[in-house]
């Protein structure tokens, strides 16, 4: 893999420095010690009950970094221990379902941790910070695979057919059977007895659009029938002419993986709210946070705007990283105006475009959850991108209401993918107000990097419902400052997305209790 | 007789109701609007041209935009710099550049804040032959190992 010499002759320099190290399978591993023992209210306990999780990343394979997901269950204990679980991986060399044998966890006072999962091919190991007792964040922290996502409690009275019921909006993207990015959202109806109807999709195929498409003939869903179903809420799926594997958090959420290969799917499907949603169901401040890739490469979008319910856009901001060059909307001397429609359907399905009287025009498209949550995709120029639009608060956002505690996760690609994981503390001041301790994964690099500290300063501009800045700054490995756009969906969650010209990366806070 | 009759009637008529049913929701199907112009770095597969030249210098992770590896490669036009992209795809299927190299590269010149640039679907060196995009213009890296081949042996390394 790639790895400046740069950063190697920084990482000697740290290692001389007496910190702890071990080196692993040809990588690197660097623990700082951290600075004093963790605060907080989290413990092993906080870990109880069986969680569904989700992600994807990079893996090397035949000496290439090549793009794996990982979706599975693994029950806790509450007492460091991971009992059981079992998870599916589409990787390089097929699509697997693996049993979990003989686990481990630790969590921190912090609600940071380490989760260590072992199947019969070996043990993969992950940083997680818990946001609440319910669900967190996760990073896999091994030389030969880096990836993050998400995991939540699950709710073991829905690991049935019969939960699994009414309209449901999904969002999967990952790489097609020719080896394109590709991003599909849409929504179907399940009935409680394993059939799917009324589906729609929309599918960014590398920038090319399929238009609003019926489900091919042959969806279904369905729990597993030899005990994985209501062992640990897996069952099978085909959504959108793609068969998948899912896992049910509760009868709002299912975790995707694509077992189809050598095309690479995940996402997610959610519950949708059983209304007829016109332009009027949007009627308040949005903000958004997609990634996905470009022609060129890697690229990261967050932005806001206002739906006035009557199809009109206003107050629109914009912040996109495509591989490396930053976009800015509005641009400087231009103004951005825009609008939105809803499919006559009720569906829920919609455009959104704006134009930037310097930059020009930008579309999206989205399938409403509810009218406080949707899918999103950008459709534009060769971009397959793709992620949430949450409903903002009406604000004003300030450092005083932002104070307190926030697990989080950046992910994105530097010289290749590079994932991290850790807790923020936030205080009321104006300026260096923000602390964080972190564990990252530089999987280009083959180093894991352990209790990293960082601070620096969350910077808001009234009334904070737009683009605000959070620099952090970190002495290891190398001196290095994050530079973020900051939107604030409300108190408890921002999204953020990199400006930085050396590495395309987004993430998100999510507060901690 | 009669039964096989009644059969193909309802059979008829349930396939006629499916056709309609499909037809009431293809109605349904919203449209969409179609894409703005290109934005300027993007790669436009109908703008493809072969470049050749000689090879002045190779980086593999280059400062400037895209990521990935760059060449700089002297053609009869002049100077132009050439984006191959990630230097461990290249390196994973042996095709190595180097100063002095005489390459073909089919691709799409592309322009960025930092200048223009060459985005390169298939290089070619030696009889040696890479193919670096898909036809959509996505850079093969991002498959990885998926990228490879059936008759390629794929080498997972670590635990899954």
């Amino acid at each position: 893999m790639t790895t400046s010499t740069k950063r190697l002759v920084l990482l000697a320099a740290v290692l001389l420095a007496s910190l702890t190290a071990a080196c692993s399978n040809g990588g690197t591993t660097v623990v700082e010690p951290p600075p004093a023992p963790p605060t907080g209210n989290f413990s092993n306990a906080n870990l109880k009950g069986q969680y569904a999780f989700l992600m994807s990343g990079m893996e090397l394979c035949s000496g290439l970094s090549s793009f794996f997901t990982r979706a599975g269950s693994f029950t806790a204990d509450g007492s460091g221990h991971i009992t059981g679980g079992l998870e599916d991986v589409n990787v390089c060399t097929g699509v697997f379902t693996l049993q979990f044998t003989n686990s481990t966890y630790s969590i921190t006072a912090d609600g940071r941790g380490t989760l260590s999962l072992t199947n019969t091919t070996g043990t993969t190991n992950y940083s997680i910070a818990l946001s609440s007792a319910t669900q967190g964040v996760i990073a896999q922290m091994d030389v030969n695979s880096t990836a993050s996502g998400s995991f939540q409690r699950q709710n073991l009275a829905s690991f049935s057919d019969s939960a699994i019921a009414g309209g449901y909006v999904f969002d999967f993207a990952g790489i097609s059977a020719t080896l394109n990015p590709e991003s599909v959202i849409g929504r179907f109806n399940a009935d409680g007895g394993r059939s799917i109807s009324s589906g729609l999709f929309d599918s960014n195929e590398a920038g090319t659009l399929s238009d609003q498409q019926l489900f091919p003939t042959g969806a279904f869903y369905q729990l597993d029938t030899n005990g994985d179903g209501t062992n640990f809420g897996r069952g099978t799926a085909n959504i959108a002419g793609h068969n998948f594997a899912f896992y049910i958090v509760d009868a709002t959420r299912l975790k995707l993986l694509g077992t189809d290969f050598p095309e690479g799917f995940s996402g997610e499907a959610f519950a949708q709210q059983n209304i007829s949603f016109t332009a009027a169901s949007l009627n308040s401040g949005f903000a958004f946070l997609i990634g996905g890739a470009s022609s060129t490469g890697p690229i990261a979008t967050a932005g806001r705007f206002t739906a006035d319910g009557g199809g009109n856009l206003t107050s629109i901001f914009l912040d996109e990283n495509n591989d490396r060059t930053v976009t800015l909307l509005p641009s400087q001397g231009g103004t951005v105006t825009g609008n939105y429609t809803v499919d006559a359907n009720g569906l829920g399905g919609g455009t959104a475009t704006w134009t930037d009287t310097n930059v020009g025009t930008f579309f999206f498209i989205f399938y409403l959850i509810s009218p406080t949550k949707a899918v999103f995709q950008e459709t534009d120029s060769l971009i397959a991108s793709d992620g949430t639009l949450l409903a903002q608060t009406a604000g004003p956002v300030s450092p005083a209401t932002l104070a307190g505690n926030f697990a989080f996760f950046w992910s994105g690609v530097s010289s290749d993918e590079e994932d991290f994981v850790g807790q923020l503390k936030l205080t009321s001041g104006s300026g260096n107000n923000a602390t964080g301790i972190m564990d990252f994964n530089e999987f280009g690099a083959a180093e894991q990097f352990f209790n990293i500290q960082f601070d620096g300063s969350l910077t808001i501009t009234p009334p904070g419902t737009g683009p605000n800045t959070l620099a952090a700054t970190t002495t290891l490995p190398s001196p290095t400052t994050f530079n973020f756009t900051a939107y604030a969906v409300d108190s408890n969650t921002v999204f953020l997305v990199g400006v930085d010209n050396n590495r395309v990366i987004e993430g998100s806070l999510v507060r901690q209790p | 007789m009669q039964k096989a009759i009644r059969v193909r009637i309802a059979g008829f008529i349930s396939a006629l109701l499916l056709l309609l049913g499909n037809s009431v929701w293809a109605q349904q199907l919203a449209d969409r609007p179609r894409q703005a112009a290109m934005r300027t770095l993007a790669y436009d597969a109908t703008r493809e041209t072969v470049v050749e030249g000689t090879v002045l210098s190779y980086t593999a992770e280059s400062l400037t935009p895209p990521i990935g590896a760059h060449l700089v490669l002297q053609t009869a036009a002049g100077a132009i710099d050439v984006h191959l992209g990630a230097a461990s795809f290249l390196q994973a299927n042996h095709f190595f550049v180097a100063k002095g190299d005489s390459v073909r590269v089919v691709g799409v010149s592309s322009a960025t804040r930092q200048g223009t640039v060459f985005l390169v679907r298939v290089i070619q060196k030696a009889g040696q032959s890479l193919v670096l995009r898909t036809a959509h213009g996505a850079p093969l890296s991002l498959a990885g190992a998926r990228a490879l081949g059936a008759q390629k042996s794929q080498q997972q390394e670590g635990a899954r």
